[in-house]
């Protein structure tokens, strides 16, 4: 095809769009971060004083304290257990209609799930202190310290396990049988093979999992707002929520805006240091 | 029997156990969530785990009600479907160009689209309020259209230029040769060519859209305009002490999706998960 500018027209509805929304308010946001408001009123630009502010606040700190304790538990709760489901997925027969159950979750609405535990977590008429009263437990109150972070990260890991059992099931079964076979003729047992074979071989999928999960967990709103709603402890503040409750409740522009400014940088650097490890490391391997 | 035969029989048996737990674990919510929705608020309270005495579905009624869903469905139903055409035509006219034309700054272009798929919503969310209060697009189906297409746009983009780039080019150079213009190659030739991997980007865009909670959550506070997914958190606010009539909602959203999703499982699945499986 001949070289043709006017073939850019094909382009520029998608990129009006793209830049309209997602890349000339980053702007905004970088610009309202250095500015005084009151309200919704530019006063003055170029002010440090909400960058200086982060040093000093302490909900800040625990809001971060709280993503990387999520971030630990989820990849537990989401990766780790949808390796091992995988794992265990490929020896069973018909294992099709239990992938499809387990990935069910991930289709639903957040708001469908969020409250739908919030009612299983409820101290009293909730299914899980029900469950534990059957064997003779105390009813805990699920949603508060020091329980809070365990029970949102449970909710996250019940809805994301069998997304990541299904990208890891794609990658196992995309390793040669001979691979198998030839682990089964050294005297390797089903575990062992899992664990020193099958895993090294979809490691690329696995830093991928790592960096989604790394990252989705500074990202993550709706699951903490729905069952912690206001959350007036804090006890489960996290960075998304506290930029949103900066923002919109206590209208608070320039420091919501440098707020959402760190968010975007810790995810980005996060990426930025798993791509690193990832070449570093991992270094090219072939992809299953 | 040998310990290897024997180890091998344990852990898979190990396995079907951890299997049929697990299976509980996601089976239980579910089931309980149909089960209360049959029963009173007092009978839940009361005990929790008990079964329906009868097939009641009152609480139905009485939640679609109070909770006017099907305007939040309607709302819904409109977000998703106009975000839809505008990501796929949007997506495939740019892919195209893409794929088979060549103009100047196609690379960078292609590369400034790509950063969007890394950029959290949180980045651009408060510059784009400020943006739509000054325009006073707040408070309208728009302040959520745009976005949740825009969002959808760099995904779309990459699997429809990987696609397209595997198309075989033969069939425009003859519809060329004919003096067909770009723009009638695109939609005569590439787009028929080019369903299964607009259904991917439909399972994606409807399921995302139609899910979607924190876009309407900042932009809507006009209780009538509201998607379904924050009418519902409204609801649940109002309604905190009803379990029977929020789960009589929860099931009323939930079981439709079921449907589909286990009629078009593979395709579901594959939709989702294209981001991160080649396809």
């Amino acid at each position: 095809m001949k070289k043709n500018n006017r073939h850019i027209l094909f382009v520029l509805p998608a990129l009006g769009l793209y830049s309209f929304i997602m890349i000339f308010p980053i702007a905004l946001t970088l610009f309202s971060s250095f500015t005084e408001w009151r309200r919704f009123i530019p006063e003055s630009f170029g002010t440090l004083e909400h960058y200086s502010r982060l040093f000093t606040d302490q909900v800040l700190v625990k809001a971060f304290r709280h993503n990387l304790t999520y971030i630990g538990l989820t990849i537990v709760l989401e990766g780790f257990a949808g390796l091992v489901l995988a794992g265990i997925a490929q020896y069973m027969k018909k294992s099709l209609g239990f992938r499809a159950i387990l990935f069910a979750p991930v289709i639903l609405p957040s708001i469908v799930i969020g409250t739908l535990w919030r009612q299983m977590y409820a101290t009293n008429g909730g299914l899980l202190n029900a469950l534990r009263n059957l064997v003779g437990l105390e009813p805990l109150v699920w949603l508060a310290p020091p329980y809070t972070m365990l029970s949102v990260s449970m909710v996250s890991g019940w809805i994301f396990a069998g997304y990541f059992m299904t990208i890891f099931y794609a990658s196992l079964s995309r390793i040669p049988t001979s691979v198998l076979e030839s682990a089964e003729i050294d005297g390797a047992g089903p575990v062992r093979t899992f664990f020193q074979i099958q895993v090294p071989l979809i490691k690329n999928m696995i830093m991928l999992a790592l960096l989604v999960i790394t990252t989705g967990g500074f990202k993550g709103f709706d699951l903490f707002q729905i069952l912690l709603r206001r959350d007036p402890l804090q006890s489960g503040i996290v960075l998304p929520t506290y930029l949103i409750r900066t923002f919109f409740e206590h209208k608070d522009i320039g420091y919501g805006s440098a707020l959402s400014i760190v968010l975007t940088l810790v995810v980005l650097i996060i990426m930025g240091l798993i791509n690193f490890g990832n070449k570093r490391f991992v270094g090219e391997v072939d992809e299953y | 029997m040998n310990t290897r035969t024997f180890g091998k029989t344990l852990a898979l048996n190990l396995g079907r156990v951890i299997f049929a737990l697990v299976l509980l674990v996601y089976l239980i919510p579910i089931l309980w969530m149909y089960s209360s929705s049959m029963r009173s608020n007092g009978e839940i309270v009361l005990d929790p785990l008990g079964l329906p005495t009868k097939i009641d579905f009152s609480n139905y009624g009485i939640a679609w009600e109070a909770a006017d869903m099907g305007r939040h469905f309607l709302i819904s139903f409109t977000i998703t479907s106009i975000s839809m055409v505008i990501v796929v035509v949007l997506s495939t006219l740019a892919a195209y160009a893409f794929s088979r034309l060549d103009f100047s700054g196609k690379k960078t272009l292609y590369i400034f689209f790509l950063i969007g798929l890394i950029l959290p919503v949180q980045s651009f969310l408060i510059g784009l309020f400020i943006m739509f209060r000054t325009m006073g697009l707040l408070n309208s189906l728009w302040s959520v259209i745009l976005p949740v297409s825009a969002i959808g746009l760099p995904l779309s983009i990459l699997l429809s230029k990987n696609y397209f780039d595997s198309l075989p080019s033969s069939l425009e150079e003859s519809a060329f040769l004919e003096g067909a213009g770009t723009f009638q190659v695109y939609r005569l030739i590439i787009l028929p060519l080019s369903v299964p991997i607009i259904a991917t980007v439909i399972t994606f865009t409807v399921i995302g859209v139609w899910n979607e909670f924190m876009i309407p959550f900042v932009m809507i506070q006009n209780s009538s305009l509201r998607p379904l997914t924050t009418s519902l958190y409204v609801f649940s606010t109002k309604y905190s002490a009803n379990y029977a009539l929020k789960l009589a909602a929860l099931t009323m959203i939930a079981t439709p999706m079921f449907i589909v999703y286990f009629a078009f499982q593979s395709q579901v699945q594959k939709g989702i998960t294209a981001g991160a499986i080649k396809t």
